[in-house]
Parts: C-alpha cells; sequence; structure tokens
C-alpha cells in the first residue's frame, strides 16, 4: 500500500486542501447565515419567524446529495448555471446553515433568563442585551454540537465528488479506476479524513475549554 | 469473573479481526460447480452504458454486453442468466466477495488491474472520440484540448486514458453519462471522451446538438472480468468467446446492438495493438 | 401625598398571569428619597409589583410614573412604540437587584460594573472605570475587580450587582429580595451597603423578609396579600401596634 500511497501523493495533496477549503469554507459561510437564522426565529416578526422555519425544515428534511445535484444540475434549466466548485460550497454552506441555525437557538436559549433581565433593567434594548450579554454565553454553550457540525461538514465534502469537484474520495475513485484497488485507496483515504477530524477535534477541546475558564 | 488483562485482550481482538480478514480467501471456492448447479451465471453490470449496458423500454437489460453474456452462458450449458446492477468502484470488491460470478460492462484490461482480478478473452472493442456542441469551432481534434475543459465518465477507461494522455486539460468526472452530457450542452464543459457509440446513442436520444470531432483517439477493448483462482470458470468463458469471435457471432452481435456497419472483429484487432 | 413630586406613582396596577390574578388594581407611590420596604407572603405580588416598575413584566392595566416619565396600558393592547420608548428611559433611570444577583458571568467585577454606562449611556471607557472603581471601593470590593464573578461569595456578588446598579447613577433603585438567597452568615456585608445608601439619600424599594433592616432604615412598611395593599404605614406602627390578623400572622412566622 505504501507505493499506492506515494503514487497518489500529489493527488492526495491537493484534494486535502480542497476538502479543508469547502469543509471550513461552508462552516464558515454557514455559521454566519446559520446565525442570522437563528435569530430570525426568535424574532417578534411572524413573517421572519415562519420563513427561517421553512428554511431550516427544508435544508434539514432533504438529503444533502439531493441537494447538491438539484444545485449543479438542475438550476441550469432555468438559467443558473454554476461551476462545480462554487455549487459544493453553496449547497454545504446552504445546509450546514440550517443545522448550525437549530445549535445556536439552542445555545441562546439555554442562557439564564436572568441575564436578560439583568440586561433590559440597565436599559439595554434587545440588540444590545443580545450582542453583549446573550450570545457570547450561548455562543460558548453551543461549541460542541457546533463542532461536531463542523467535523461531520468535512466527511460530507464527499459529496462534492458526484459533481466533478476534485477532493479526497474523487481522488480514491480516480486511481481506484485505474488500479482496480478501490479498498486501498478507500483505506487510504479514510484515515486521512480521520486525522483531520482529529485534529480539529483536540481544537475544539482546546477552544471549550478556553472559553470555559471564567466560568469555573 | 476474573478481569483479563488488557494485553491478553488486545491479542484476542487481533486474532478474531485477523481470521475475519482471512476468511474470504479462506472460502475462495470453484465457482463452476455451483454455476453449472444451480444452473444460473451471475453477471454484474452498470445496465446505464449504452450500447454495451442498459435497460430496454420494458426495463429489462439489454445491450452488446448483455447479449454476450447471454451467448456465453448458453454456449456453456447454463440455462440462465442473472444481471445484477452494480457501479463501476464496488465490481472489484463484488468479485472478490463472490457476489457476482463475472463482470461484463465494457472493462478495459490493463496490467496494472490485472494484479487485482483476472481479464478473460476480449468480447468487444470500442474507439473514443471528441465530442463537441455543433457551434464549437476552437477544437477539431486532439491537439486543441489543451487548457480545455474535458468532461469524461468516472470509473471508465476513457477516464484512465484521458488522466494519462490529456495533460493539460482540466479534467472532470461525472458519476451519470446523462449528466456528463448536459454539462457539454450547457457549455459547462468544451469537450467529451466518450466511445463513438456511446456518443452518438446519447446525442440522438436526448437531442443535443453535438458533433464528433478529430481522428478517434484511441481503440479500447472490453474484456469480462473474474476474480482471481478461478482457472475452471475463465477457461470456460474463454473457451465460448473465442468460439462466437470463430463463427462470427460476434459480428452478428455488433451489428445488431452497436451499428449496422460496425467491424467488431477489426476493432479488436486494432485495439490489441493499442494495448497498453 | 402630591403626585408631581413622587418619584414612583403607580395607579390601578393589574395583572394576571394565565388566568391567576396576582394585582388586583394596586395604588402606590415613593417619594424621592423614601426608603420603602414591601413585606407579604408569597403569591402576594409583592415581587410582581416590582417587577412592573421597570416592565419586567407587563401590566395588564394601570398606569406607572417613574422620575416623570409615565407608561399606560390597557388591556389586551400591544405597548405603542412611544411607550417602550419611555420604558427604556424609565429603565435608565432607575436599577435593579436581583435576588439571584444575575451578574454577567463572562465578564469580570469591573467590567460587569462599566457595562451599563459605557454600552448604553455610551459613557467613555476610562471614565467609567475610574467612577467604577470608586464604586467598588464604596462597597468594599475594588480588591476583586478583575476577578470574574464564578471567583466571589454570594455576598459579595450582590455587592457588585449593587455597584452595577448604581453605575447608572438612578434616581431609585428596585430591590427584589436582596438577601434570599444567601446564607444568614453573608446577609449583614450585603446590608450594610444598603444602609449606606439609605443613609446617603438614595429612593429604594426593597421587597425582603429582613425585619430587622425595616425597623432599622425605612420609611416605610407597605403589607400586600391577595394582590392588594393590605398595610402602608411607619415602621414602629407597623411592627408593634399592629391589628390586622393577616399582618399578624405574617409576623409571627418570619419571627420564628
Amino acid at each position: 500500500m505504501g507505493e499506492l500511497f506515494l503514487r497518489s501523493l500529489p493527488l492526495l495533496k491537493d484534494a486535502v486542501l480542497m476538502t479543508l477549503f469547502l469543509g471550513l469554507g461552508a462552516f464558515t459561510l454557514g455559521s454566519i447565515l446559520g446565525l442570522l437564522l437563528a435569530l430570525a426565529r426568535l424574532s417578534r416578526f411572524v413573517a421572519l419567524r415562519a420563513l427561517a422555519f421553512a428554511y431550516v425544515s427544508v435544508f434539514r428534511g432533504t438529503p444533502l446529495l439531493v441537494q447538491i445535484l438539484l444545485l449543479y444540475f438542475g438550476l441550469p434549466h432555468y438559467g443558473v448555471t454554476l461551476d462545480p466548485i462554487p455549487a459544493a460550497l453553496l449547497a454545504l454552506t446552504l445546509f450546514a446553515a440550517a443545522y448550525l441555525s437549530e445549535n445556536f437557538r439552542a445555545g441562546i436559549g439555554a442562557v439564564d433568563k436572568g441575564q436578560w433581565e439583568a440586561a433590559m433593567s440597565l436599559g439595554m434594548g434587545y440588540w444590545k442585551a443580545m450582542s453583549r450579554v446573550i450570545l457570547p454565553q450561548g455562543l460558548r454553550i453551543a461549541i460542541p454540537p457546533v463542532g461536531s457540525r463542523m467535523i461531520a461538514l468535512i466527511k460530507d465534502t464527499s459529496l462534492a465528488s458526484t459533481i466533478t469537484v476534485v477532493e479526497l474520495t474523487r481522488v480514491a475513485e480516480q486511481v481506484g479506476a485505474t488500479t482496480f484497488r478501490y479498498m486501498e485507496m478507500f483505506l487510504m483515504v479514510g484515515l486521512i479524513y480521520w486525522v483531520v477530524n482529529q485534529i480539529l477535534t483536540i481544537l475544539q477541546t482546546v477552544l471549550e475549554s478556553r472559553a470555559s475558564k471564567r466560568y469555573l | 469473573m476474573k478481569r483479563w488483562p488488557l494485553t491478553m485482550r488486545l491479542r484476542q481482538a487481533l486474532l478474531v479481526g485477523v481470521m475475519m480478514g482471512l476468511w474470504p480467501a479462506a472460502h475462495a471456492t470453484d465457482l463452476l460447480p455451483k454455476i453449472k448447479a444451480d444452473n444460473v451465471l451471475r453477471v454484474a453490470n452498470t445496465q446505464s452504458s449504452p450500447p454495451w449496458s442498459m435497460l430496454d423500454e420494458k426495463n429489462q437489460p439489454a445491450g452488446y454486453d448483455v447479449e454476450i453474456a447471454k451467448e456465453v452462458a448458453r454456449r456453456m450449458g447454463v440455462q440462465k442468466v442473472v444481471f445484477i446492477a452494480d457501479s463501476g468502484k464496488n465490481f472489484i470488491e463484488g468479485l472478490k466477495a463472490g457476489k457476482y460470478d463475472v463482470v461484463m460492462n465494457d472493462l478495459t484490461p490493463t496490467v496494472e488491474r490485472s494484479k487485482q482480478v483476472d481479464f478473460g478473452t476480449p468480447y468487444g472493442a470500442e474507439d473514443f472520440r471528441i465530442f463537441v456542441r455543433a457551434d464549437t469551432t476552437t477544437i477539431k481534434g486532439r491537439g486543441d484540448l489543451g487548457a480545455k475543459r474535458v468532461g469524461v465518465t468516472t470509473g471508465s477507461s476513457n477516464e484512465s486514458w484521458a488522466r494519462k494522455h490529456l495533460t493539460s486539460s482540466e479534467l472532470r468526472s461525472y458519476d451519470n453519462g446523462g449528466l456528463l452530457f448536459s454539462d457539454l450542452a450547457n457549455g459547462r464543459i468544451d469537450a467529451v471522451i466518450v466511445s463513438h457509440f456511446g456518443g452518438l446513442r446519447y446525442a440522438t436520444v436526448n437531442k443535443l446538438p453535438l458533433k464528433e470531432v478529430g481522428e478517434p483517439l484511441t481503440y479500447q477493448l472490453s474484456a469480462p472480468a473474474l476474480a482471481k483462482n478461478q482457472p475452471a470458470l475463465a477457461a470456460a468463458i474463454n473457451k465460448a468467446i473465442g468460439e462466437m469471435l470463430a463463427d462470427g457471432t460476434v459480428d452478428r452481435l455488433a451489428k445488431r446492438w452497436v451499428s449496422h456497419d460496425y467491424d467488431m472483429r477489426g476493432a479488436i484487432a486494432r485495439a490489441n495493438e493499442d494495448k497498453e | 401625598m402630591n403626585n408631581t413630586e413622587a418619584t414612583i406613582c403607580v395607579r390601578g396596577l393589574t395583572k394576571s398571569f394565565g388566568g391567576t390574578p396576582v394585582l388586583l388594581g394596586v395604588d402606590f407611590s415613593v417619594a424621592k428619597g423614601e426608603v420603602v420596604v414591601i413585606m407579604g407572603p408569597s403569591g402576594s405580588g409583592k415581587t410582581t409589583l416590582l417587577r412592573s416598575l421597570n416592565f419586567l413584566e407587563q401590566p395588564d392595566a394601570g398606569s406607572i410614573r417613574v422620575c416623570g416619565t409615565e407608561v399606560e396600558c390597557f388591556p389586551n393592547r400591544e405597548l405603542s412604540r412611544e411607550n417602550r420608548k419611555r420604558i427604556a428611559a424609565i429603565r435608565q433611570r432607575s436599577a435593579m437587584v436581583f435576588q439571584s444577583f444575575n451578574l454577567f458571568p463572562h465578564r469580570t467585577v469591573i467590567e460587569n460594573v462599566i457595562e451599563g454606562p459605557v454600552s448604553v449611556k455610551k459613557v467613555d471607557r476610562k471614565v467609567a472605570m475610574t467612577r467604577g472603581m470608586a464604586l467598588l471601593e464604596r462597597v468594599g470590593l475594588s480588591a476583586k475587580a478583575n476577578e470574574y464573578p464564578s471567583r466571589l461569595s454570594g455576598g459579595q456578588k450582590q455587592r457588585v450587582a449593587i455597584a452595577r446598579g448604581l453605575a447608572m447613577d438612578p434616581d431609585v433603585i428596585l430591590f427584589d429580595e436582596p438577601t434570599s438567597a444567601l446564607d444568614p452568615v453573608l446577609r449583614e456585608d450585603v446590608l450594610v451597603v444598603m444602609r449606606e445608601l439609605a443613609r446617603e439619600g438614595m429612593t429604594m424599594l426593597v421587597v425582603t423578609h429582613e425585619v430587622r433592616f425595616a425597623q432599622d432604615v425605612a420609611d416605610r412598611v407597605v403589607f400586600m396579600e391577595g394582590g392588594v395593599v393590605v398595610e402602608d404605614a411607619p415602621p414602629q406602627q407597623f411592627f408593634r401596634g399592629n391589628d390586622n390578623p393577616g399582618v399578624q400572622r405574617f409576623l409571627n412566622l418570619i419571627a420564628s
């Protein structure tokens, strides 16, 4: 397996970067969108709440594979033709945002109601209280599920292979097709995914302990 | 119960793991007797690679490779053929795990692949051509493909050939042949490398404005693939195919399923020269 | 009492929680510099009354005037934008000290104190820091300025909460059972600070069971039961010579 690895190395190197780009990119953009959605769910305007609810229902309730294929192969019928990488990034972002918004909403909801009362009685408005008091605490509470989502997203990037993006899974299939040594390639690539995710898990743990220090 | 020390438990786990790993190998029995006894030959294909394997209007497997398989079974004295649909990446493991007896789906034998599976006598050949949109004037042949976006089908021999020979093109691999062509039609890719007949078929069936340009890029063989260590089965299949090549059956089926003026034996001969 | 001079003036305050009436039309006022203690059994509506004053509870009906800003509530009517502005104004003129402190755990002690002035009143941070440290000095906690609340005892947290309230320069401080969550040993630390404040002339409204505090410091004791004010008298009159059986019962209970 060693020589197979060495021979695939140049392809794998580029592919890891693509996987990380898609995964972390979708996570970052998805977090921003997810936070907006969470705030919309908590808004006092019925229209915003309904919109956010519908969004989460659609993107959480349908398979990511279907979303990717529809975005890439379906949109051209309506005049919107995206290239593979932007399409994959967009699909992963929209998908991640749905789950992340629920994580953020739960985190915000878990903050003690007394925090709102203290902020309000100081004269803070809703947004000031939210941004200065509630979100810093709520986001910290949300770190574990959000971290899990990021790791899941790294794995979800493998579906980008179905729309021609050359990431880790695609390379495994490609070299596998030439050599017929699919299993070895999948094992190799599986290991790489695992290593990447272990590193991210460690980062999450460090972040959690740093963020929680002041509460101990 | 006494608590077993960690090292002992690890050794136990390792032993079980190794046994499980060796299990399939220990059970690589000769498939031919069972095939004859059950009177069934299990053949794997994708059923989505026209004209080699596809589904007809009644959703039954049909195509050149399908007909070859049925004829081979008949000559082996096996009454029934069961076609199992699977995808390129699963064929090898499927063979190794004994899920099917042989794969016949436009697979090209290469030296490298022969290390994993055994290939039988080639029964088909095709030439790979460049397809572009009907209004493209900038691509007239292989030389014009540098720095262009070229589409191929994942896991196919045209993908491996393209990776090896079109090193300056931007290659994109599609799981699904149909989607490959729709991307050519909407402009996301500039050209497609596909077999002559596969390409024509897609273009006409989907009424896409495409055309073929340039000389044939290469001729590639199709051969049956079997799990290793099946000498009896391989001999039986190769005998059947040898007969079919000699007595004109191959040409007859090719004229019916590939094209009415296709010289299959000639193509096989040319592909044999081209072999890598 | 001349209503235009009163710091707080409440009329006809009514509130129900899910069908259960809690305040049944309360009239009530507090003059500048007065220290008013509110007592009563649980469920009497005393906490709801206090929380209505800065609109942590929204009354069903009635009017509330704090430091000249008046908000009138009508049943089944949403608050208008004008009213919401007024509520914000009222909240800036009053401070609240909670039973469970409600300090911001993600901020240090001094950051807790300057949070209000800096983010709401837009005071310059350095100025706020200086004032904040002075306030912490006043409540005896300047040494803990850079600690996080998780490191403080209950009594210390409550004193920081008082400093946080004072930082907003309020006209009145509302205390919601400030010592109930503290064990007896720590209560005195907080009560000392509260006595100081009273002595300095701060208008204070305190819901509490601390009888000695009421006797020593209060100008009036208000007794609530069943959603109405039952008794409103200076402490000497309230605690001795009281002929109201409900008040007697209550006093016996908390005395034991």
